[in-house]
């Protein structure tokens, strides 16, 4: 048998469709997607403004008190643990914010071969690997600022210092806890992943 | 382009040409629920695609390169996951098997590109359907000299089993 009577047998299914599709099914499914990726992006986008406005706000209105005289916080220490707070939240929230509209750049891109296909998707999961790898670092700014708001809001309250140990633990154990389910993703599914694709180009560009 | 315009656009790609995405789906999965996942796949693809198709190629070949990259990197853990992120159990059955009488050789012929890894059967779909090493080359983004080199190797290997199965 050659490659021409492999076409006779290819050709011979023109006349006899396979499936049939359920039309109204494919529109939902469409209406879903659409509705599900919109959802989505306008629940990232309140997310990042309710967390900026939450963490930013309170801390910029006694700031703003603080240096305009009123004095509402005990020490200018004080005000420098709130200004260092706010500074890591924005921190966090520009690096969050950018990372995500890269994302939704990059799901929009459309590309021309299967060449550019792979080597998109390698890109993602490239970015994705490294992103939850580096988990650790990058969470360490919000915790920092909400450890030195804990602080200062239990210094105004004259708590204890020792009142802060459990929000310590408690902040540690989540970014160690955190950091490890990241980790456990990517070693189980996004490297697999990585290197599936890659050996996919590799069998590509091979002659 | 308005909403409206894409909806007509993707109707009218599904209507003319569904017959090459199930020929994709049918060469790339081997149960009903992958190819129902995979169908919806290349499906949001096709919609999203919509926008981009500036009519430089002909739209069979648009909606069959969509198909076939769709394919390639499709996996069934990535659409499962999707699956449950998206809600979009309530959508199964989107594709029906129709009932038509077997035709064994076609189905040898499916199980045969089914067993080839998602380069090689990609090429394969391509060259079945009739398009030149330099269609192929492109869709593929490869030289046709690649192509010509990966084809050869493969129709080698094709005849080999047929013989065998002949034998």
């Amino acid at each position: 048998m050659n490659f021409e009577d492999l076409k006779v047998i290819w050709d011979s299914q023109a006349d006899a469709p396979m499936y049939a599709v359920n039309e109204e099914g494919l529109h939902a499914l469409l209406r879903q997607n659409t509705a599900h990726f919109t959802r989505r992006m306008r629940w990232q986008r309140l997310q990042t403004y309710l967390a900026s406005l939450m963490v930013v706000g309170p801390i910029s209105f006694l700031l703003i008190a603080h240096f305009g005289g009123l004095n509402p916080l005990a020490t200018t220490w004080d005000a420098v643990a709130l200004f260092t707070a706010a500074a890591a939240w924005l921190y966090f929230g520009g690096r969050v914010f950018v990372g995500r509209k890269r994302q939704a750049e990059r799901e929009r891109h459309f590309t021309s071969s299967l060449r550019d296909e792979i080597d998109r998707d390698i890109a993602q999961v490239t970015y994705q690997i490294d992103t939850r790898k580096q988990i650790m670092l990058s969470f360490i700014p919000p915790h920092v600022g909400s450890l030195l708001l804990v602080s200062v809001a239990f210094r105004l309250s004259s708590f204890a210092w020792w009142a802060i140990v459990p929000v310590l633990v408690v902040l540690l154990v989540n970014l160690v806890l955190e950091s490890r389910s990241q980790q456990r993703l990517v070693d189980r599914e996004l490297i697999p992943r990585q290197r599936e694709l890659e050996s996919l180009r590799d069998k590509l560009a091979s002659g | 382009m308005t909403p409206d315009e894409q909806h007509r656009i993707f109707d009218r790609w599904i209507d003319q040409h569904k017959g090459l995405v199930f020929k994709v789906v049918h060469a790339s999965t081997m149960t009903p629920e992958d190819r129902n996942d995979l169908f919806q796949d290349i499906a949001i693809q096709l919609w999203k695609s919509v926008p981009h198709f500036k009519g430089n190629a002909k739209e069979s070949t648009w909606v069959f390169r969509v198909a076939l990259n769709t394919a390639a990197v499709w996996t069934r853990r990535e659409s499962r996951y999707r699956t449950r992120m998206e809600s979009r159990s309530d959508l199964d059955g989107v594709i029906h098997e129709e009932v038509r009488g077997r035709n064994e050789r076609l189905d040898w012929l499916y199980d045969e590109i089914r067993k080839l890894d998602a380069v090689n059967r990609s090429l394969m779909l391509l060259v079945l359907e009739g398009y030149s090493y330099q269609d192929v080359a492109e869709q593929l983004g490869i030289t046709a000299s690649n192509v010509g080199v990966k084809l050869n190797r493969l129709k080698k290997q094709l005849a080999r089993i047929a013989e065998g199965v002949a034998q």
